[in-house]
């Protein structure tokens, strides 16, 4: 319950049983008979669109995505310039959502912001997939030990009570937007892992791979040719969330101030100045921003996430 | 059953000690010097500064090698104080004894609000799939997995206690004034309404994903094939299975549930175990960390262990 | 394959005890309905046995749910029609007056007894609610008295103990016989039995079949027996119905159905049946796959399978009613040529080898 409880999300066996679905799903894309000329990429587009939210929630991370890229370019002042006679001004038409206690634009830190939220997400629930998806891989394929000990590393790192322990890591490694990544990474990606070996298991039984087989195909290469195929939908979908529950968990560390190092900007260090009642109640354009925009940023990922969830999913009627 | 527990309490030993050896290291990683940290500054300098330093390593055990270090600290552990604390120079166990119960009564409020709630709703929702009730519980839901927790504690500080000056904005009971009932209510009531909101969320979206499962199963067509009325189906049948998957995350989800209070403990000074863990960690408290990591270790094997034997209990195919 | 014995006729002329007119039912998924029920008609007389027969898919299983509305509630299943029993529509009574039939008057044997019952009550349990629900005043001694006596008489050994045991301490067939306990439970005029054997193995099914005879013979409950199996009907059944596509394409006594098929889909379920009362060389399958429910063939569903209709417009553009033939008043057939039916014997009798109706042997 780092991010999955405390900072929302969903825990493992949550993602696993939402995602049960596509653990019998490999048949059908591999085998599936009869299916309509139709691609399963199209029918999932297709199937995606019909998601409004989910629509909505990816219109809203496009924008946000350009927003942060072209920081630099459109914001309005430098996020990081001290200005002490502008100290804590509400909003005004120079500064649109005010200035903090040393006087820098808040609109302009929070497009600075979203950079350090985004990045972190992407980057940690990205890794989290792909360790996920080799240690998977080689589990499922492999079997045997490899798999024995796989599961055992799951089960441990599942067992930790992540937060202390990653407030710990961070701690020991020195807060920074790498240090966070890896820490999260390092625990986040036990959930991608199951699902991959699962899929990887029932795939590697069925006749397509055994055909492949005998024609004499490396082992290395079925496993990346044919695995990959089914193992890429349900893989995305737990990314996308991961990647939600990185920013909670990224902001969390931040607003402990384990977060990336001042003056640079981030969503959660500026939340960190409302733990003082006086900036609480007196000055709200400074933690009300960056809180809605967290939510709003995880709000959109899950539900994309949910979106693509009901896309993949082959239990629902074609 | 007696056996399958000993079994794996006797399994968990060597568990354990793997955690303590590599939390133990960890610990002993963290950047700085607890000794610096704690001596006066004006100590720092002038003659006889290193020698004070060396004195003070040598009070707090800290000269000695790592592994030698370590078994001082089993012993501790085994003789039950748990070390002493270097800032606070008391026992760990008391500084945790001190804790426990703020902690315990904060996540155990914000536990059985969110399971009051989520049930029904999760259920009503299963019920009438596609409602305007479904989707409300749904958007709600999400809404709740979506917000970060303590800027939801910001915000019922920011309403509650700075505008509408209804409840106290933090601490577990007024400052200078004896503890009643009454009062640790109402400081209560603000953090374990933020945390149960952000847990209802993903217990919603569990009762009712699990409830759907089991309406779909063969046993309930013939339950209602006997006649059963709607609401006996429901309750003596279906819930009765969909609650067994519901109890065993509840059970296994505790000690992350414990750990997760840092954030919440911070944002309403609620006196806690993670408030302690935080500060111990900026404060280089090497005794106390590794305390409550061992305390966490254990009670994550803990409520495994219970989680199987619930499980076992509630659902009469598993033996163990 | 005897057909041909003489069967008690218990229900001549008997008033029915459930008519079923019109039925339909329609599932809604996505985006297209699926028509699994198209106009269904037929009665059911007292003390019977009327089997139901078709391939998978047919629509069995939805005609017998939708007569106790046990299908999911609208808009995914909506079903129309009527089901007359005691004088009452079940598909328009209240759902208290309903639920006070369910179980009591009309039982379900369900087809996997393995799923059908809850697993984390005890058997006992699980028929004593059966009681229960029907009759909230009596004492637990007496539930239990009764319960045990059930489980007697479907031959569950140590009924004492059984009672206690959950559903996976049963093996299939004793769960089976639970099943069936818990259908006797109040002595119901009708018993519905939804494939009741399909899930066991060979020598249970025999057993299974022999205890719903009993149960018959006892009771004099009036039970639909659905299957895939022609041979359980031909063993058990008074009369049959055959599904294809959702309707019935011809009904009538089991031995004037087995004996002479008017409808080519009934001929060639026949030529797939294994037997031993007759030298066939080999098993003739039906070619071709069921059809889609959601948008059945025009015309008579069968006509892409069909042999008979030797590609004449009339089978692909009308639909065939259900009609009389083969001569009896009680036999019907829904053919637009079913007086050509005694050829298409003919022509099947030369690939296999032999005269696949029963009792027409040379
Ligand atoms: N709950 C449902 N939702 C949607 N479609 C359904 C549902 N139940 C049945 N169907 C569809 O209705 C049609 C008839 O199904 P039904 O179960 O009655 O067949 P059946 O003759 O009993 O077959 P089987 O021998 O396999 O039991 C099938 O096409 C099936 O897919
Ligand atoms: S109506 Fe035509 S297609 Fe249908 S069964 Fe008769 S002959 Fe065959
Ligand atoms: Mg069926």
């Amino acid at each position: 319950m780092t991010g999955e409880a405390i900072g929302g999300g969903m825990g493992a066996d949550e993602a696993a049983a939402m995602l049960g679905g596509h653990l019998a799903g490999p048949e059908e894309t591999i085998a599936g008979p009869g299916l309509p000329s139709q691609s399963p990429t199209r029918i999932a587009l297709a199937r995606f669109r019909r998601h409004r939210l989910a629509v909505a929630g990816l219109t809203v991370l496009v924008v946000l995505v350009v927003l942060a890229l072209l920081a630099p370019l459109i914001a309005p002042f430098d996020p990081n310039a001290v200005d002490l006679a502008q100290y804590r001004r509400p909003p005004t038409g120079v500064h649109w959502l005010g200035t903090d206690e040393a006087g820098r634009d808040v609109l302009s830190r929070l497009m600075f912001g979203a950079r350090v939220s985004l990045t972190v997400g992407v980057v940690a629930a990205v890794s989290a997939g792909l360790i996920g998806l080799v240690l998977g891989l080689l589990a499922g394929f492999l079997g045997g030990w490899v798999d024995a000990l796989v599961m055992r590393l799951t089960e441990v790192v599942l067992s930790f009570p992540s937060l202390v322990v990653i407030i710990l890591l961070v701690a020991v490694i020195g807060p920074s937007i790498t240090s966070i990544v890896a820490v999260i990474a390092l625990f986040e990606w036990p959930i991608g892992c199951r699902i991959v070996r699962q899929i990887t298991r029932v795939t590697k039984e069925t006749g397509f791979v055994l055909a492949a087989r005998s024609v004499g195909a490396s082992n290395l290469r079925l496993m990346t040719r044919h695995t990959m195929g089914s193992v890429i939908s349900p893989l995305t979908v737990v990314v996308t969330l991961l990647s939600a529950q990185a920013i909670l968990l990224e902001a969390a560390l931040s607003f402990l101030g384990l977060g990336v190092n001042p003056p640079q900007a981030s969503w959660g260090g500026m939340l960190r100045s409302a733990q003082s009642l006086t900036v609480l109640s007196d000055f709200p354009w400074l933690w009300l921003p960056p809180g809605i925009a967290i939510a709003i940023t995880v709000l959109s990922i899950n539900f994309v996430g949910d979106g693509l969830r009901d896309a993949f999913d082959p239990r629902q009627e074609m | 059953m007696l056996g399958f527990v000993l079994r794996r309490l006797i399994i968990a030993i060597p568990v354990l000690l793997g955690i303590l050896v590599i939390a133990f290291v960890f610990v002993h990683l963290l950047p700085g010097d607890p000794v610096r940290l704690l001596v006066d500054p004006s100590q720092l300098s002038g003659a006889g500064s290193t020698q004070y330093l060396a004195q003070k390593r040598i009070e707090l055990g800290l000269d000695k090698p790592l592994p030698v270090q370590w078994v001082l600290w089993m012993r501790e552990v085994l003789t039950g104080n748990l070390g002493f604390s270097f800032q606070q120079r008391v026992p760990v166990l008391q500084l945790i004894q001190e804790r426990v119960g703020s902690t315990v009564l904060l996540t155990a409020t914000a536990v059985v609000l969110a399971v009051v709630v989520a049930i029904p709703v999760g259920v009503l929702a299963s019920l009438k799939q596609n409602s305007v009730l479904d989707y409300l519980a749904g958007a709600t839901s999400m809404l709740a997995i979506s917000i970060p927790v303590f800027f939801l504690g910001l915000l019922a500080i920011y309403v509650f206690a700075l505008q509408l000056n209804v409840l106290p904005s933090g601490g577990r009971q007024t400052l200078g004034v004896p503890p009643t009932l009454s009062d640790t209510v109402q400081h209560l009531i603000m953090p374990a309404a933020v945390l149960a909101a952000v847990l209802t969320g993903p217990y919603v979206r569990y009762v009712r994903q699990s409830m759907l499962d089991v309406l779909r199963q063969d046993y309930i067509t013939t339950a209602v094939a006997k006649g059963a009325s709607p609401f006996r189906v429901v309750l003596r049948h279906a819930l009765r299975n969909a609650l067994i998957p519901l109890t065993t995350v509840l059970a296994v989800q505790i000690p992350a549930l414990l750990a997760g209070t840092v954030v919440i403990e911070t944002v309403f000074a609620w006196p806690g175990l993670g408030l302690l863990v935080f500060q111990s960690i900026e404060g280089l408290d090497y005794p106390v960390i590794l305390s409550v990591v061992m305390m966490s270790a254990v009670l994550v094997q803990l409520c495994n262990l219970v989680a199987d034997v619930l499980a076992a209990v509630l659902d009469p195919r598993i033996r163990l | 394959m005897d057909v041909t014995a003489d069967r008690p006729s218990l229900t001549k002329g008997a008033d029915p005890i459930l008519s079923v007119r019109n039925l339909e039912t329609t599932f809604a998924v996505r985006n297209s309905t699926i028509k699994a029920v198209r106009d269904v008609s037929f009665d059911l007389r007292p003390g019977e046995i009327l089997g139901v027969v078709g391939e998978s898919g047919s629509g069995k299983s939805a005609t017998v749910n939708s007569l106790l509305r046990l299908l999911p509630p609208p808009p995914t299943a909506v079903t129309t029609g009527s089901v007359v029993y005691g004088g009452e529509d079940l598909l328009t009574v209240p759902a208290r007056r309903l639920r006070a039939i369910r179980g009591k008057e009309i039982s379900m044997i369900f087809q996997d007894p393995s799923t059908s019952f809850n697993p984390v009550q005890t058997i006992g349990w699980q028929i004593a609610e059966a009681i229960k629900v029907h009759d909230r005043r009596i004492s637990r001694t007496a539930v239990r008295a009764r319960v045990i006596e059930l489980l007697t008489m479907v031959g569950v050994p140590s009924p004492q103990v059984r009672f206690g045991q959950f559903p996976h301490e049963y093996s299939g067939g004793m769960r089976q016989r639970a099943m069936i306990a818990m259908a006797l439970a109040n002595s119901p005029k009708i018993i519905i039995a939804d494939e009741p054997t399909t899930a066991l193995d060979v020598t249970i099914q025999a057993q299974i079949l022999d205890l719903l005879e009993k149960v018959r013979t006892e009771t004099q409950a009036a039970t639909i027996l659905i299957t895939h199996d022609l041979g359980i009907i031909a063993e058990v059944a008074d009369r049959v119905l055959v599904m294809y596509a959702g309707k019935i394409v011809e009904s009538g006594q089991v031995r004037e159905v087995f004996t002479d098929p008017q409808h080519p889909y009934t001929l060639g379920l026949l030529a797939s049946l294994p037997r031993i009362d007759t030298a066939m060389e080999e098993l003739l399958s039906i070619p071709g796959q069921p059809p889609s429910m959601s948008s059945p063939p025009s015309g008579c569903a069968f006509h892409v399978r069909c042999k008979l209709t030797q590609g004449r417009d009339r089978c692909r553009q009308e639909q065939p009613a259900l009609t009389a033939a083969g001569g009896s008043g009680s036999h019907l057939a829904a053919c637009h040529f079913s007086d050509e039916m005694e050829s298409e014997a003919i022509s099947i009798a030369a690939i296999v080898g032999t005269d696949v109706r029963a009792g027409t042997r040379p």
